[in-house]
């Protein structure tokens, strides 16, 4: 376990050295400036509901996966393409501890990116609607939205030199069209999971409740089952990746 | 085993070994073996050096055959690499952390008890003390190679893979890499070292296998490859304004094995360039023919490489 350690801590640093989690962090954040500008000079229960509103369609619709995306395929993507993944491999090291140590790293810098936005947009949101256990449901759902787009997308950034492309592709069509149209598919929705975590923790008026149950169709609502179906993929992720980096070769010249 | 392409006291051992991309055969049943002390891979530019390493440090599947470092299949023995270190051509590193901190890395990613010691010592070896606290985005090429070096010796391991090491290095650092490479094998281990410079493998190696179009051309001692050269045909392209009255003076000389004339000058295949070389001064003089060149047609290393294949 050391040397996951060794490798998560390294590849987070790397993560979050670059000038790209600067800028997905104010990409997370911009909530909270489109809350401000629609919530100003009031200081009511509709501030609140602005907040679960832009969190619903705007949040964890469309910022949190794309931001846990960029992230997650970078971890081990970007050793590939920088070319540093021979120093990680020629150790004395199975390769599924490399898988592990990358994924850990990637759920952990999705969620300092993601949280960031997240505690810029509560502050607003606390400061307006004077509640201020308002953003606890989006840590959550952050938290849940870093290890399920970590399990999906830290392979897909190894296998894919276009992965982050390839992901957008599966967020507009998987999680965007064919989910929404297709019931079977909505419990393999990660963009349903993150919400259901969400939605079990909010005070939701019940139109937004409405709207959350008719997005989630098949899904129920629940924390507890939103963080198992995530551990679950990230338990499987870890295998794929650790297989692929087994079967990969690194061509040289 | 006692041809050229073994030794006796083989750490490193390839069996048929090929590895084909499509339809590229990048090296072809490579069967040779490699002792302690420094071996010198020597070829051109796409003659498979880097594959054949990647393949000895488990990065690439063979196709066919078979690669063994320590008598371990390293792809299949992660438990190898404590005993084997690898310094990739690739300019890459990870810039954004200190020198220290990568090697200190690779230090604890290889199981090392007292890593900043590791580090310490692995650093001196280098000669990087000084800059160890640096940030490697902010180093040179040579002082990158150096770190990489440095980070692959911090194990303390007795098989060490460099696929060109020396590239970009300044020639300073190249001396210092050089030495420290000398060294490394002077204390017993195996030290397989890729270059496509003739010379600066000559320096450092003891022994060399040279590699042509995936293969392995020839192997030993670096003074009876150059010996084998030597009494290869070379083709010496001579400039200047009276070619036919220059062709004419030196087809006398009994070196000369081939002359060809055209409008600007002599192309002339000699079995003793040096006996040639002599001889234009004077003959250029008695014809009164202005020289304004001379070269090596084929001195390139493909070329050199070529005459090796025919050894």
């Amino acid at each position: 376990m050391r040397a996951a350690l060794v490798i998560a801590r390294a590849v987070l640093g790397r993560l979050l050295a670059r000038r790209r989690a600067v800028w997905l962090m104010l990409l997370g954040g911009s909530p909270a400036a489109i809350l401000l500008l629609l919530s100003w000079g009031r200081f009511d229960s509709e501030a609140a509901q602005f907040y679960n509103d832009l969190t619903v369609s705007l949040g964890i619709g469309i910022l949190y996966p794309v931001v846990a995306l960029v992230v997650s395929t970078a971890a081990l993507g970007e050793e590939r393409k920088t070319r540093t993944l021979p120093f990680l491999l020629v150790k004395p090291v199975s390769r599924w501890v490399i898988a592990l140590g990358a994924s850990a790293a990637a759920v952990l810098a999705s969620f300092a990116v993601l949280e960031a936005g997240v505690l810029a947009t509560w502050l607003v949101a606390g400061f307006t609607s004077g509640d201020w256990s308002i953003g606890i449901p989006t840590t959550a759902a952050a938290a849940v939205q870093s290890l399920a787009s970590a399990a999906i997308f830290v392979p897909l950034g190894l296998a894919l030199n276009r992965a982050t492309l390839a992901g957008l592709g599966y967020l507009l069509l998987w999680e965007g069209i064919l989910a929404a149209v297709i019931e079977g598919l909505q419990g393999s929705s990660i963009y349903r999971i993150v919400l259901s975590a969400w939605a079990d923790l909010a005070d939701m008026t019940p139109d937004t409740y409405d709207t959350v149950n008719a997005i989630l169709g098949r899904v129920e609502i629940g924390l507890g089952g939103a963080f198992a179906k995530a551990a679950v993929l990230i338990a499987v992720s870890v295998a794929v990746t650790g297989l692929l980096l087994r079967r990969r070769d690194l061509v040289g010249e | 085993m006692t041809d050229a392409m073994h030794v006796p006291d083989a750490t490193v051992v390839t069996a048929d070994l090929s590895r084909w991309f499509g339809q590229k055969v990048a090296v072809s049943e490579m069967s040779c073996s490699f002792g302690p002390g420094v071996t010198g891979l020597l070829g051109p530019n796409g003659a498979g050096k880097t594959t054949l390493l990647r393949m000895l440090a488990g990065l690439l599947t063979p196709s066919a055959g078979k690669a063994t470092v320590l008598g371990r299949t390293p792809r299949k023995t992660y438990g190898i690499y404590r005993q084997m270190g690898f310094v990739p051509e690739d300019e890459a590193v990870y810039g954004h952390m200190s020198a220290r901190r990568f090697v200190e890395w690779s230090a604890a990613l290889s199981k090392v008890e007292d890593v900043s010691a590791a580090a310490d010592r692995a650093f001196e070896t280098v000669q990087l003390t000084e800059d160890a606290h640096r940030t490697l985005s902010t180093f040179s090429k040579g002082m990158r190679q150096r770190t990489k070096v440095a980070a692959a010796l911090v194990h303390d391991p007795e098989v060490l893979l460099l696929d060109e090491p020396l590239n970009g290095a300044d020639p300073i650092q190249r001396a210092r890499l050089i030495e420290l490479l000398i060294e490394l094998g002077g204390e017993g281990r195996t030290i397989i070292v890729s270059s496509h410079v003739l010379a600066e493998v000559e320096r450092m190696a003891g022994r060399v296998v040279a590699m042509v179009d995936g293969r392995a051309a020839a192997a030993g001692a670096v003074a009876s490859l150059r010996d084998a050269m030597f009494d290869t045909p070379r083709l010496i392209r001579i400039d200047t304004n009276r070619p036919r009255p220059l062709a004419r003076r030196l087809l006398a000389g009994d070196w000369v094995e081939e002359v060809r004339v055209d409008e600007t000058g002599v192309e002339i295949r000699t079995r003793d360039a040096r006996a040639l070389g002599l001889d234009i001064a004077g003959a250029a003089r008695e014809t009164g023919a202005l020289v304004t060149a001379v070269s090596p047609e084929d001195e390139s290393l493909d070329s050199v490489f070529r005459y090796l294949m025919e050894i």
